[in-house]
């Protein structure tokens, strides 16, 4: 199977929804726990139906690598989490194209499989930031 | 729709400031607070970001000695800050 | 509110925008305080008798206008900050919660953002 890189324009239907939270996770996982915290906001704002996107943008990324093991950190597993989202009712769940490439990071290889994740560009993140009432960063 | 952006971080966080970039708009109102004062030292701003009114909180400006004679940068009060938050459509904190 | 006291302005810039929100005759519906921010809510610390209280000055206005204080359950727990129910909960010695803050959940924080006009965000 292999995933297709969209290129997401102003028209695609998955940034035609409004939300009414975007979260944004810009830290790197383990080092700290801005990444299991702003998880725990998203799924308690699915399960409070709220509409919710999440975006992985810059050192966010790296909480998407597939390979996690961080029970030798004695730490809570993110990719569990992280497939749990559109269970607990996230509507999206986007990743900054750059902040992969830049990274050496591609959606074949190194990332979390089985979850759908929306690859946005610069306009498409903008439009993104505009449909969203209200955003958190992490 | 016109959106407020607040910047607290210093010019040294560049990832941030290129965020929130790709983000402001024409239009945009931004107010920088804490460290991002720093941004009026060298009042290049208008340079980077045109036609957007620039804000800077007046405590942190004045706590942190910054120069501001002939700056393109206006002074706020915090009242201001909440002032500027009903004037627009949109919040945006960026830090 | 995200940032504990002395290790970012954050603390600080909310406090000064609350009572400026307040004086301008806005309703602030909640302030709710996450993942570093609830070290805001101890009632144990001691800044010297010649620096500002930041922590007094949160306590003051909250029960000066009954402001509706929430603090992080879980962020809370997992930083040693507890009421009197938590503390014997899980056997400590002690707790710390300020008075007039709330331990809560996350709902809070999601059910604010609901009703109101603006969220702002005070970050580290």
């Amino acid at each position: 199977m292999t995933i297709e890189l969209d290129e997401i324009s102003n028209e695609d239907t998955a940034i035609e929804s409004k939300f009414d939270l975007l979260i944004v996770l810009q830290q790197a996982p383990y080092s700290s726990a801005s990444a299991n915290e702003a998880l725990d906001l998203a799924l308690a704002a699915g399960t409070f139906e709220q509409k919710v996107a999440l975006l992985f943008i810059e050192d966010g990324v790296y909480q998407l690598m597939s390979e996690q093991a961080p029970d030798a950190l004695q730490q809570k597993s993110l990719e569990k989490m992280i497939n749990a989202l559109s269970f607990y009712g996230v509507s999206m769940l986007a990743v900054e194209s750059h902040s992969l490439f830049e990274r050496d990071l591609h959606p074949e290889k190194n990332i979390i499989q089985g979850v759908h994740f929306e690859l946005l560009n610069t306009k498409s993140i903008q439009d993104l930031y505009d449909r969203s009432k209200t955003i958190i960063r992490f | 729709m016109t959106t407020l952006h607040t910047l607290n971080r210093s010019p040294a966080d560049t990832q941030l400031f290129k965020q929130l970039l790709s983000t402001i708009r024409v239009g945009d109102t931004l107010l920088l607070l804490e460290d991002a004062v720093y941004y009026c030292i060298k009042n290049n701003l208008n340079r980077t970001i045109q036609d957007i009114e620039v804000f800077a909180l007046k405590d942190d400006v004045h706590a942190r000695g910054i120069p501001f004679e002939g700056s393109d940068v206006k002074l706020a009060s915090y009242e201001e800050y909440v002032r500027l938050t009903e004037r627009t459509d949109k919040l945006i904190n960026w830090y | 509110m995200l940032g504990s006291p002395y290790n970012s302005q954050a603390a600080y810039s909310a406090l000064r925008y609350t009572q400026a929100a307040i004086s301008l005759g806005h309703e602030v519906y909640r302030v709710f305080f996450y993942q570093d921010g609830v070290h805001t809510s101890t009632r144990l610390s001691a800044p010297p008798q010649d620096e500002f209280n930041i922590y007094e000055a949160w306590q003051s206005l909250q029960k000066e206008h009954s402001l509706d204080f929430v603090t992080c359950i879980a962020a809370a727990a997992r930083r040693g900050v507890l009421n009197d129910t938590e503390s014997k909960r899980h056997n400590l010695p002690a707790a710390n919660l300020a008075e007039g803050f709330d331990l809560s959940g996350l709902g809070q924080l999601v059910e604010a953002n609901s009703v109101s006009d603006r969220l702002v965000t005070f970050g580290a």
